[in-house]
């Protein structure tokens, strides 16, 4: 059997990453950390091994690859595939997944039974994606060979994962492995796809047989990123971190090449606060985490998530990665609180002032839909922002999420590789000192947050060393408090047009405003 | 010897023929070459099934619904309507009697009684379930595909067809459950089996194949003929919309102003014009339509209105091509777009509802459509004859402006006047062809610029010799200068594209100060 394996191309920044790797290929750069490499595609690379088990020939294509359909002689027996799997991910990767699945249709000579679409769209979206293609996903995890139409019943998702099919350059699959030791969540967070996706929590999944398989096959990798989308939910976790520790993931372990690597144990997905206490944490510190996830998701979990946090460095836990949910049902002013608390705990902790006992990296996490509830909410794009009730301009205290709030809170992130840094004064600089700074902040143009050692007068305590900016950033801020403070109605108009984010909404405004103050500022919104 | 093949005749003994069983697959698969003419069927049952209720009272005409659910989670289609159902007494027999219909021939769509069956070659279970009232239980009827395999599997010779029906059915009631109305009825085809690209349970061939047959509504946002055309038609008995929804998404006909052909060529309908195919007594058989457009070309295959489609009781009979026989090309029946509802009773369709059963009132429609035919295929010819018309004209006034443009000097007299001559007549040669032709007046004024220009310039000629500078000139000999020429031409010939550019070089030792470049340009 001809078997194809394709994953859409929905990355954003792909031909980078293409030249990037043909690059370290020629030798003429370093090959980068698995961390910034893709993420493999779990599923495909599981089939692969299921197929080749069956003495089945197989191929794994990146988006939709012409010279497939080209290569071959009309009627010759290569011409056409037996199976085509087609992976999926983003709900908001709608378009570009949905032209991969009807690219292939040819491929399987439009015998459409013949595609197989599968993973975390399909699983969210599978009536959407029949309705559009004709072919009926499968949702949820693969549990079996019949979900594919194939005779047995063997667990396809068990399978150790054939790491031999993907580009090592191009994905993250040098120094680590990737597993699950449970499945499911025992929550149901409404903003949360998992429900859904992996609708019911296995409480362990043995993992050492196809660790040890993998390690034979592929070498002895130093990282392991488990999958795990709740793992302290498990009544079994015990078990769970008994296997790792088998495993060579405790601390101090060590793996057996030469030179040897100290083994990591990453739980990607993050760890649950409410779960994290002595018991859990006792069990979790005789593995070598690194970094810890804890979500923190609502502010109103702050004592739970304090205490956690509090807990999981007394045991030894020194980095911490913590993703924050954002515009969901929350406002700027949550976020704030919630990153001025990890600042603070940075603080206490010492970072920046001496060597510090542990350090928290903030990420706060963009929210967009994954079913679309009503018509104006749309899954497949991912401009998500939510509706407003209502109007208020009390600029600082009443702040909602809008557009252009969302885009510069990525471009903060974006100034320190996706995260918020630890060090205390550094991300105060980021975000603003006061709550009033970060709402001038969100508001601010794009050239200016983007170039801020360009135009920010004040130098900040442990920044590298640079000269005073053109003091810009300074001005804006006292422009936009005076406009709010002074002009209400103006300031209204201001509001409507900078935060849509967009040329022609801002283009619109200055044509018909008269103040010539706000004109200027207008003019740095549009500059490209 | 006549008589005793008359006793051998005689002694031939009489039998009822049987009809075997293999007679279901003419009456299921065998029926139709496209699988979605199922649901062409199906609907048709529901719109009949809707008159009548209307007609009982039980609905009022805006109240019809047929509802289309396909499911590719359960590899199922439900089709189910809110007409007037079957009595529980009744239902069994029409359900599994075969060719019988109780309906009438004139009023309805369907009459033939072996439509309801389409679906059984293509799924695994098919099951009827209908009510006619409130006080009645739902009645029942399955067709298990699977059993007739394994009978067909099984039995050897012919069985009885009447035999195998009552085998691979089922019949039974039940109570109603709150998903049942007081009247409707309802297919649901178990376990579709995939074929290939699965058309019958695509949803947007599905859609694409009823918004073109099925009697849903125009599109009346997007269609601005759409209300005339149905006062037109309105007293066409069976010229009646419904509404169709297609896992709940309302299916309208494809009519729309605006073509679009492909992604930067769009035609427009500009206007419609109706026409009326008239029978024998004067009486109307069928009232038609077309679109006057651009006749650029063939539609696509994507443009779902092409074609002058006809429709009996409002669904369509045959396809987009159905009228190409009369066509003096066969390709301009997709060139057209417009309808044809057929009026009279008497043109029926047939059992596969792609043409109609010969009667003398269709042979009429067909000598009518032979007149529409031609008259369509005129308009597409003479459209195409236009544009590349148009195109040889647009060339011919782009050439001689080019030329006049150019132009800076002729050698004398009589190189003018041929030069001019021979462009007038250039000019003129296509004019016959246009001057009183529509859709020309914009070239015709062109022409009539370029004509004036060249007048001007037959009045006034531009010589030669007028830039030729008499004192050099005077001090080369004769055969110095033709010498002069010749080497010129020998040197210049493969540097120089054209003989103007020739003749400059040649020129530029006896050109007047003020005249250096009289054949700039031409190079």
């Amino acid at each position: 059997m001809r078997v194809l394996l394709v994953e859409p191309d929905y990355r954003k920044f792909s031909e980078k990453a293409r030249k990037r790797a043909q690059h370290t290929k020629a030798g003429l750069q370093k090959k980068p950390e698995d961390e910034v490499l893709w993420y493999p595609p779990l599923g495909l690379m599981k089939l692969a091994t299921f197929h080749k088990v069956h003495g089945d020939e197989i191929k794994f294509v990146s988006g939709c690859d012409k010279s497939l359909t080209k290569e071959h002689d009309l009627f010759s027996l290569g011409s056409l595939w037996d199976r085509v799997y087609i992976s999926t991910l983003f709900t908001f990767e709608w378009k570009r997944t949905i032209e991969t699945i009807n690219f292939y249709k040819d491929a399987v000579g439009g015998s459409i039974h013949k595609i197989y679409v599968g993973g975390i769209m399909a699983s969210l979206m599978p009536k959407e994606i029949f309705e559009e293609t004709g072919i009926q996903p499968i949702v949820g995890v693969l549990s079996s060979s019949k979900q594919i139409d194939l005779e047995g019943n063997e667990n396809i998702d068990m399978l150790a994962p054939d790491y031999e099919i993907l580009d090592s350059f191009l994905y993250g699959i040098n120094d680590t492995y990737y597993a699950y030791t449970t499945r499911g969540c025992r929550r149901s967070c409404k903003y949360c796809g998992v429900p859904e996706i992996e609708p019911s929590y296995v409480d362990y999944i043995d993992i050492k047989r196809m660790i040890s398989e993998l390690r034979s096959k592929y070498g002895d990798k130093p990282k392991l990123k488990l999958m795990d989308n709740n793992v302290l939910a498990s009544p079994r976790l015990e078990e769970i971190v008994e296997d790792l520790v088998t495993l060579g993931y405790g601390r101090g372990q060590f793996t057996n090449t030469k030179p040897r690597r100290q083994r990591v144990i990453d739980f990607n997905q993050g760890l649950d606060a409410r779960y994290i206490d002595k018991r859990t944490m006792s069990l979790l510190s005789k593995l070598n985490l690194k970094p810890m996830r804890v979500a923190f998701d609502h502010v109103k979990d702050k004592k739970t998530y304090v205490h956690a946090l509090q807990v999981a460095r007394k045991y030894g836990v020194k980095e911490f990665s913590n993703y924050m949910l954002y515009n969901w049902k929350d406002t700027p002013r949550d976020l704030y609180e919630r990153l001025v608390i990890n600042i603070r705990l940075n603080e206490k902790w010492g970072k920046g002032r001496h060597k510090p006992s542990a350090a928290i990296y903030s990420y706060p996490m963009r929210y967009a839909p994954i079913k679309s509830r009503y018509p104006d909410e749309s899954n497949r794009n991912r401009d998500y922002i939510p509706t407003a009730t209502e109007r208020k301009f009390d600029f600082v205290n009443s702040a909602v999420w809008t557009k252009r709030f969302i885009r510069n809170v990525e471009i903060m992130k974006g100034a320190a590789f996706g995260a918020i840094s630890p060090t205390p004064t550094l991300a105060l600089r980021t975000i603003g000192e006061t709550l009033e700074e970060f709402i001038i902040n969100l508001y601010m143009p794009e050239e200016l947050l983007r170039n801020r050692n360009k135009h920010e007068r004040k130098v900040y305590e442990h920044e590298p060393e640079r000269p005073p900016g053109t003091g810009k950033v300074e001005a804006f801020r006292t422009f936009i408090l005076r406009l709010f403070n002074e002009q209400p109605e103006e300031a209204a108009k201001f509001h409507d047009a900078v935060t849509a984010n967009t040329t022609i909404s801002i283009l619109e405004y200055y044509n018909k405003c008269t103040n010539r103050e706000v004109k200027e500022w207008l003019k740095l919104y549009m500059k490209k | 010897m006549v008589k005793a093949l008359h006793e051998k005749v005689n002694k031939i003994h009489y039998r009822v023929p049987s009809i075997g069983y293999q007679m279901l697959d003419v009456i299921t698969s065998g029926m139709y070459d496209d699988p979605l003419m199922v649901y062409r069927e199906y609907i048709q049952n529901s719109v009949d099934s809707i008159d009548i209720a209307v007609r009982q009272g039980k609905l009022s005409p805006s109240e019809g619904h047929i509802s289309i659910l396909v499911s590719g989670e359960s590899r199922s289609i439900c089709i189910e309507d809110n007409g007037a159902g079957l009595p529980g007494s009744l239902a069994s027999k029409v359900l599994l009697d075969l060719g019988c219909s109780p309906k009438d021939r004139t009023n309805q769509r369907g009459f033939r009684g072996i439509g309801r069956l389409g679906g059984f070659g293509y799924c695994e279970l098919l099951r009827f379930e209908t009510r006619c009232s409130r006080t009645e239980e739902v009645s029942i009827i399955e067709w298990d595909r699977k059993l007739l395999e394994d009978l067909t599997r099984k039995v050897e010779g012919n069985r009885n067809l009447s035999e195998v029906v009552k085998s691979i059915t089922r019949t039974f009631t039940r109570e109603p459950s709150v998903r049942d109305a007081d009247h409707f009825f309802r297919v649901t085809m178990e376990g579709v089996r995939r074929f290939h690209s699965d058309k019958l349970m695509n949803i947007r061939t599905i859609r694409h194949y009823l918004s073109q047959v099925a009697p849903v509504p125009y599109d009346k946002r997007n269609f601005s003929y759409a209300e005339k055309l149905d006062k037109y038609f309105r007293n066409i008995s069976g010229y009646r919309s419904y509404e169709i929804t297609l896992n709940g998404e309302r299916i309208l006909r494809p009519y729309s102003d605006n073509i679009e052909i492909s992604t930067n060529v769009d035609d427009i309908i500009k206007d419609i014009e109706f026409f009326e195919f008239l029978g024998t007594d004067e009486n109307p058989l069928a009232l038609g339509w077309y679109a006057k457009t651009g006749f650029k070309a063939s539609f696509p295959a994507h443009v779902a209105m092409r074609g002058i489609r006809v429709r009996q009781g409002n669904i369509e009979v045959g396809d987009e091509r159905f009228l190409s026989p009369f066509f003096t090309e066969g390709r301009f029946a997709t060139w057209n777009i417009g309808e044809i509802q057929v009026w009279n009773h008497n043109i029926k369709p047939n059992a596969r509802r792609d043409g109609f059963e010969h009667s003398l009132e269709y042979e009429r429609f067909l000598e009518q459509a032979g007149l529409l035919g031609r008259r369509l295929s005129t308009l597409c010819r003479r459209a195409s004859s236009d544009r590349s018309l148009q195109l040889r004209v647009k060339k011919k006034l782009d050439e001689t402006k080019h030329f006049l443009n150019r132009l800076s000097f002729s050698i004398d007299e009589e190189h003018h006047r041929s030069l001019i001559s021979r462009l007038e007549q250039d000019l003129d040669s296509l004019l016959p062809l246009y001057i009183n032709r529509a859709g020309f007046e914009g070239l015709l004024l062109d022409y009539r610029k370029v004509k004036s220009r060249l007048i001007r310039l037959k009045e006034t000629p531009h010589l030669f010799e007028k830039h030729l500078d008499g004192r050099l000139l005077r001090h080369v000999g004769k055969k110095e200068l033709v010498q002069k020429m010749l080497k010129v031409v020998c040197s210049e010939y493969d540097k120089t594209l054209s003989a103007y550019g020739l003749i400059q070089k040649m020129l530029e030792p006896f050109l007047r100060p003020d005249a250096k470049n009289i054949t700039k340009g031409r190079h």
